[in-house]
Order: C-alpha cells, then sequence, then structure tokens
C-alpha cells in the first residue's frame, strides 16, 4: 500500500475522519462549503454532503412542485430506462454472482476480515440473523404474496392460471429474491470490510477503489462515487418505504377502514419518520437494535402461524420442488431478457428488482460489513450468499404457495385482489385463516417497526458516507437525512405512487451497477495484491550500511542445551494471537 | 504460488552476523516482522548485543554470484529475548524506511499437520555463501519440547546458516515459525546412561517455534504503532 494512504493507515488515523479528511478537503472542497460546515457544527465531506443533499433536496422540490401529471414522465422514463439499460442490469447481476462464486472456491477463501487473529465480534447464529433481517426488511412483506399471485395471473411464459404459470411464478419469484440479490450484497459488504478493517482505510465506497485509482479516491473520482453511493442509497431506502407506507395504509384500511390514498399515506410517512428521527435525536439505537431483533422474532412468528394454520404439507412439498426448479432452470432464467418475445414484461419485475438492490447495496452492504469481522472470506461468502436465500425461499414460498393453494385448490380470489391493490395482497391472504385481526395488526406492526428501523439505519449508513467515513458523526445530520428519506418516499408517493419508486430505484440502480463491476476488479486486485503481490521494502537511500569483509566460519559455536529441552514437560497455552484492530 | 511466497518474503530475511573489526562473523538467519525495524530470530543464535549487525539481501531473479568480498551491514540491538522459547527480537539501530506487507503473520493454530511450507534462510552462511535459500516441505508434526514450548516439526534437510529464518504457510503466505534447529530425539532423554544404545536417528527433520512467541515479545515494546481497525461495533 504505497504512498499517503498507506502513511495515514500506519498512522492509525484512518479510522478517525476529522484528520483523514484533511487532505481531501484542502485538495478538493469549496471553501465556503467547508465554512459554512463548520458554522453547523457538522462532521461532514463537504463535497459529497452538499452535492448529493443538493441533489436530492432538488428532486423532492422539482417533484412536489410539477406533482401533478408526473407520473406520466416516471412511467416514460421507467420504460426508457428498462428498455435500454435492462440488459445491462441483467448482466451486471450476472457478472457479480459469477465475482462472488468464485471468491468462494479461489485462493483467497482464507483471507480473513481484519487479518490473521481476527475475532468475530458476534456468534454464527446471531450473525445470519443480522444478514437476513439487514437485506429485505420490508419488501418481502410486500411482494410475500403479491409477487407469486401477480405471475400467476399474468405470467410472462405460460399460460395464466395454469400449474405450469403458479411454477413459473415461483420461480420467477425466487430468482428476484434469491442469490441475485446476495451476491450483490456479498460483493459490497465484503469490499467495504476489506478495504477498511485489513488495508485501514476509511469506510466509504471510494476506498474499495484504491487498487485502481489510487490517491485520486480522495479527489473528484472518489467524491463521484460516494456521491452516486449515497444518492442510490437514498432512493433505495425512499422506495422501500414509499412502500411501506402503501402497505400500512392497505392493512389500516382492513383493519379500521382508513382509506387508501396519497394524503392517508403522506401523513403515515410524516407520523413514521418522526418516529425514527425521534430515535435518532434521543440516542435510541440500542433500543432500536433490540426493537429490530423483536421484530425478526415476530415476523418469525407470522411465517410459522401461517405455515403450520395454512396448507402446511403443499408448503413443504413445493418448497423442495420450488428450489429443486429454481437450480434448474437457473442459466435460462436468470439470463433470460424478452429478447425473442419482444415484450417488456420485466419492466416492471426484474430490471427494477435489479435496479432496487443495486440502489440498497451500499446500505446493506455497509451494514453487512460491520458485522463481519473476524470471519474469513469463505465464511463470508458462505454466510451472506447462502443462509439468506434459503431464509428468504422458505418466506416466499410459505406465503406464495399459500395463496397459490388458495387459488387453484381452493375458493380463490386472492388474484384478483391482488390485481386490483398490489399492497392489500398480504392482508388478503392473512384474512382467509383464523385470528386474522391479530395476525394483520401484527404484519402492519412489523412493517412499521421495519421502517422505523430502515430509516434509522439507513441515515446513519449516508451520513457515514457524507462524512467521508466517520463512523460517529454528529446526530443532526443524520436528523437530516431522516427527515430527508421521508420527503423523498413522500414525494415519489405523490408524483406517482408505485411506478414513481420503482423508477426512482432503476434509475439510481443502473449508474450505480457500473461502480459494481468496477468494485469486482478492485476487489480482485486488492485480494490479489495482500495475498502475495506485496513485499518487504527496505529503503537504501537514508542508510547505506556499513562497508564490512566477509569470511566462513572459523569454528562453529557451541549453542550447548538450549532451553526449550530441559524441565519437566509442560503444556501452556500459546500466547493469544490478536486481530489487527485488537492489538 | 510457492515462487510469490518466495518472492513475498525475500527482502524481508536478513543475515545475521557480528562485527569483528572490519569484517564479520555469520551467526544465522533474521526476519523482518515490524516496519518500525523489529526482526526476530533464534535467541541461541545472540549472546550480547555487542557488534550485532544484520545484512539484506538483494532481491532479483538473475543468476547471483555465490559470494561477496564485503557487505553493507547494520547495527542491530536485542530489544527482547525469551530464551525458554528460543526467540529473540532485534531492533535495526539507523532510522530507515521499511515496508511490510499488509498480511504477513500468521498463528500455528491455523497451521495443521501437512501443510505445505516454506523454509527460508542463508543456508550456507557459515561457508560464505551469501545468497538466500528457500526450501520447500510439509508440516512433519506438531509438537511440544521438553519445556513445553510449540514447535512446527518440518521435513526439509537442515543447514547451520538456516537457523533464524521464517518458515512460511504457503496457502495463507504467512510466517508461522522461527527455524530452531534439527530436530534429534535424543534431545529428549539427556541422562541415558551412556551404556544404553539409542537407535541411531540421524534426521532430515528441521524445526522452527511457534511465531506467537514471537509476537509476544513484538506486544512488550511500548510504543509500537500498530494500524488501528476502523471497527467499532454496530449502528
Amino acid at each position: 500500500m504505497p504512498g499517503r494512504a498507506a502513511a495515514r493507515a500506519r498512522e492509525g488515523r484512518s479510522a478517525h475522519v476529522s484528520e483523514d479528511q484533511q487532505p481531501m478537503t484542502q485538495e478538493t472542497e469549496p471553501a465556503r462549503a467547508s465554512r459554512l460546515a463548520r458554522g453547523l457544527q457538522l462532521d461532514v465531506h463537504p463535497p459529497v454532503f452538499f452535492t448529493s443533499a443538493g441533489i436530492i433536496l432538488a428532486f423532492v422540490v422539482l417533484t412536489m412542485f410539477f406533482a401533478r401529471g408526473l407520473d406520466e414522465i416516471f412511467a416514460s422514463l421507467q420504460s426508457a430506462i428498462s428498455f435500454y439499460g435492462g440488459w445491462f442490469l441483467v448482466a451486471t447481476l450476472n457478472v457479480v454472482l459469477i465475482f462472488v462464486v468464485s471468491l468462494l472456491l479461489g485462493r483467497f477463501g482464507s483471507i480473513r476480515i481484519g487479518g490473521e487473529g481476527a475475532q468475530p465480534e458476534f456468534s454464527t447464529a446471531a450473525w445470519y440473523a443480522m444478514l437476513f433481517s439487514a437485506g429485505m426488511g420490508i419488501g418481502l412483506l410486500f411482494y410475500g404474496v403479491a409477487e407469486p399471485m401477480f405471475h400467476f395471473s399474468e405470467s410472462p411464459v405460460a399460460e395464466p392460471g395454469t400449474v405450469e404459470a403458479a411454477r413459473t411464478a415461483m420461480d420467477f419469484t425466487f430468482l428476484h429474491w434469491g442469490l441475485h440479490p446476495w451476491a450483490l450484497y456479498a460483493l459490497v459488504g465484503l469490499a467495504l470490510a476489506f478495504f477498511a478493517f485489513n488495508k485501514g482505510l476509511p469506510l466509504s465506497v471510494r476506498s474499495v477503489f484504491y487498487p485502481l485509482l489510487g490517491e485520486r479516491i480522495y479527489g473528484w473520482p472518489g467524491n463521484i462515487i460516494d456521491t452516486m453511493a449515497t444518492v442510490a442509497t437514498m432512493f433505495g431506502v425512499a422506495t422501500s418505504l414509499g412502500l411501506g407506507a402503501q402497505q400500512i395504509n392497505a392493512g389500516l384500511d382492513h383493519l379500521v377502514g382508513l382509506p387508501q390514498g396519497a394524503g392517508v399515506q403522506l401523513a403515515l410517512i410524516a407520523g413514521i419518520t418522526a418516529m425514527a428521527t425521534w430515535s435518532v435525536v434521543r440516542g435510541l439505537d440500542a433500543g432500536i437494535k433490540r426493537l429490530s431483533q423483536l421484530n425478526i422474532v415476530v415476523a418469525g412468528a407470522l411465517l410459522l402461524f401461517v405455515l403450520l394454520v395454512g396448507p402446511t404439507l403443499f408448503i413443504l412439498n413445493a418448497l423442495v420442488e420450488n428450489i429443486g426448479y429454481y437450480v434448474q432452470q437457473f442459466a435460462w432464467l436468470s439470463t433470460w431478457n424478452e429478447t425473442y418475445e419482444g415484450t417488456e414484461w420485466q419492466n416492471g419485475w426484474t430490471v427494477f428488482y435489479w435496479g432496487w438492490w443495486i440502489s440498497w447495496s451500499p446500505f446493506v452492504g455497509m451494514f453487512i460489513a460491520r458485522i463481519s469481522y473476524g470471519r474469513t472470506v469463505r465464511e463470508f461468502v458462505k454466510g451472506v450468499l447462502f443462509v439468506p436465500t434459503i431464509v428468504t425461499f422458505l418466506w416466499m414460498t410459505v406465503f406464495g404457495n399459500s395463496a397459490l393453494n388458495i387459488e387453484m385448490f381452493g375458493e380463490g380470489g386472492i388474484a384478483a385482489a391482488v390485481e386490483d391493490n398490489l399492497p392489500v395482497s398480504l392482508f388478503v391472504l392473512l384474512e382467509r385463516f383464523p385470528l386474522d385481526v391479530v395476525t394483520a395488526s401484527l404484519a402492519v406492526l412489523v412493517i412499521m417497526t421495519f421502517f422505523v428501523t430502515s430509516s434509522d439505519s439507513a441515515s446513519l449508513v449516508i451520513d457515514i458516507i457524507t462524512a467521508g467515513g466517520n463512523l460517529e458523526p454528529p446526530k443532526l445530520q443524520r436528523v437530516f437525512w431522516a427527515v430527508l428519506e421521508g420527503l423523498v418516499a413522500a414525494a415519489l408517493l405523490l408524483a406517482g405512487g408505485l411506478v414513481a419508486l420503482q423508477t426512482a430505484a432503476v434509475t439510481t440502480g443502473l449508474p450505480f451497477a457500473v461502480v459494481l463491476l468496477g468494485m469486482c476488479v478492485a476487489l480482485r486486485k486488492g485480494l490479489d495484491e495482500y495475498r502475495g503481490g506485496q513485499t518487504f521494502t527496505v529503503s537504501s537511500e537514508v542508510y547505506e550500511g556499513i562497508e564490512l569483509r566477509t569470511r566462513p566460519t572459523r569454528s562453529l559455536p557451541t549453542f550447548g542445551r538450549r532451553k526449550i529441552w530441559i524441565g519437566a514437560a509442560t503444556a501452556e497455552p500459546l500466547p493469544p494471537r490478536k486481530g489487527a484492530g485488537e492489538r | 504460488m510457492l515462487e510469490t511466497i518466495t518472492r513475498k518474503f525475500r527482502t524481508g530475511c536478513m543475515m545475521l552476523a557480528r562485527r569483528r573489526g572490519d569484517a564479520i562473523e555469520f551467526l544465522g538467519s533474521s526476519f523482518i516482522v515490524h516496519r518500525q525495524g523489529y526482526l526476530l530470530t533464534a535467541a541461541h543464535l545472540v549472546g550480547d548485543d555487542r557488534g550485532l549487525v544484520v545484512v539484506p539481501c538483494e532481491p532479483t531473479d538473475e543468476f547471483q554470484p555465490m559470494t561477496s568480498p564485503t557487505v553493507a551491514a547494520m547495527p542491530v540491538s536485542v530489544a527482547a529475548r525469551d530464551a525458554d522459547r528460543d526467540v529473540a527480537l532485534l531492533r535495526i539501530e539507523p532510522d530507515l524506511e521499511i515496508g511490510v506487507p499488509d498480511d504477513f503473520l500468521g498463528s500455528t493454530a491455523a497451521t495443521a499437520q501437512g501443510a505445505s511450507v516454506i523454509a527460508m534462510g542463508y543456508s550456507f552462511g557459515h561457508h560464505q555463501v551469501h545468497a538466500l535459500m528457500a526450501f520447500d516441505a510439509i508440516v512433519t508434526a506438531k509438537i511440544r519440547s521438553r519445556n513445553g514450548t510449540a514447535l512446527i516439526l518440518y521435513g526439509a534437510a537442515f543447514h547451520e546458516g538456516i537457523r533464524g529464518g521464517p518458515l512460511i504457510h504457503v496457502d495463507d503466505g504467512h510466517v508461522i515459525g522461527i527455524i530452531s534447529g534439527r530436530f534429534d530425539p535424543a534431545e529428549l532423554f539427556p541422562q541415558s546412561p551412556a551404556d544404553e544404545r539409542l537407535v541411531n536417528a540421524e534426521t532430515t527433520v528441521s524445526y522452527a517455534v511457534a511465531i506467537e512467541y514471537g509476537l509476544a515479545l513484538l506486544e512488550q515494546i511500548p510504543g509500537l504503532d500498530e494500524r488501528k481497525s476502523s471497527a467499532t461495533g454496530l449502528p
């Protein structure tokens, strides 16, 4: 690690942004922005903070101002981006998956995050639970019933309503929620963790590009990368918050007859954002963490309830068959581009998901990086790629196949309801089971909690990136980002509902896909150098040494019996081997 | 792989010698463990500090002269030693700019029997051959010596000059031991009566003491600046 970054890392300053930032700010920042930041007692990296905030605020203001009539613009924007860029997203996701699997099989598997001797902070079971809770949240509740039902009644590859349509409906759902998104998270998480914990660079997306850009990561190329990550995270999370607001609204309508519409949803966003902000202000991080753990338990209980009360045997059969079909159709489905069908079905589904997951990847990646200290690359990839995927498959099968069972062998009616109003799908299913008031209330509660915890932790991640990698930036900044997330979600809902939300995810996901491809190259190069490319260097410029003659040894010194061979046999433990972070 | 790892470590391996007037008396091998000029070697090579020097090698893939009439030496002092474990920590006296790889220190816990290893050192330094030599082997066994020292036995021929050199785990690219001597089972029974004939054991097995003892010496040095991790816990 040559040059300034190495010097900074050596001096142990890398984790501390106020010092670390100085070279960046001296080189690139506009002096006025810096003065403003100091005046407000902020700790920000001005080019990234002000550019990102500017872009996002401009979006909110313009959207609010031209709210009427924007839905058509969003629809055509989404259609255009998907039409021209869809193939690129599909290709990127596959490249990333292949790259991540190659890390699992290749020679970098034994590299330990944090260096040799680093100890994991969490037990493996706790780590798995956290991985799962990080990745998907609200989306699982929103799409668990909706997506399979939608594909069943409007299948792009089979006669709707047939057995084949049911099978491919689950297959598409598995594609969208399976290995591909988790490969993205594994890539970003591993890259962030490796460059922060093994190379001592700031915990920021720009650091990943050190092997390619060198010191330029501290200049404008790094600023552009971090700004793209910030904007992508903002819109990715806002999309989820928008979906969450729609679904909570649908749930409350179902429970107490609250009308569904933009007004109520805006009020919900305002209310829940206020809760998230309050938790940030009051420093309830510990409480939030407990709340999110509790949330996983409640969501798990909901899953178990549907599994046991619903068509249990059908679900278990389906789980095995769905996984088998997913594996069998994997290569075809993950590269399918509608080339010969000439349709545009993927735009609202596969392409949207790929954009959405990409825009979530800095957020989830950062979270995964922080909980994965001490794991080897092999453990990391196995854990991040397979465990959450299996759990997600279980979730999707329990909810999706329960609905399919009712639709195919029962009284039906769910597909029609879903087509009519996507957010209501989960509640339509729960209605078919006993205690539906209780389960629907729990579902609303889980979505609300996911909303608060997502907003809370996403604002922290954005805050870390826009503060140049400072892990504990001032709270005021986090409040700013939490409020902005609510505003973006509200603006999107106002401007065009679901289509606007999907457009936002795809629009910010597409350019970030380029960053992800670069990330594969950079991480590969970084790991390669780490494993064998670096060597020891001794500079002879400062000191040339004393010139001395050599001669053969006349008589070998007699070493005698060394102490290791003297005394009674004992078995003292070895001195503990500490990780880089603990020394 | 063997080639990459040898190249990674060779600039870190130095000759250890004692200055006698304008000449040096070869003692053994040593290797860099910290960028602030710290090296590890075998304690039994180092009596006192007087005139201790190390000599770096020229990293090249070209054919080298077998011997050099003169060398450029750097004075070193003994920073810490643990004679019970046969490890010594040396410090290069002049202020040099030293770079070390991000990842080169290993642990014997991650080293299994049968693991592929490289032993490096100036095997024939006593014979005025100043070329750094690399030998490949596998870990023959992990044993504890009479006083409980954790030793890694590896199957490579032993030559006097390699004492103090690094034993390197090939797959991980980490140094896992400090080469100490030829393994001789007779060492276990020093009080055997002279008339009791032991089976002859001319071994070609060498041993290295676990790197952890060396790193423990490094830990004792106050004011060593270590790279800090960015890990501070969850949001």
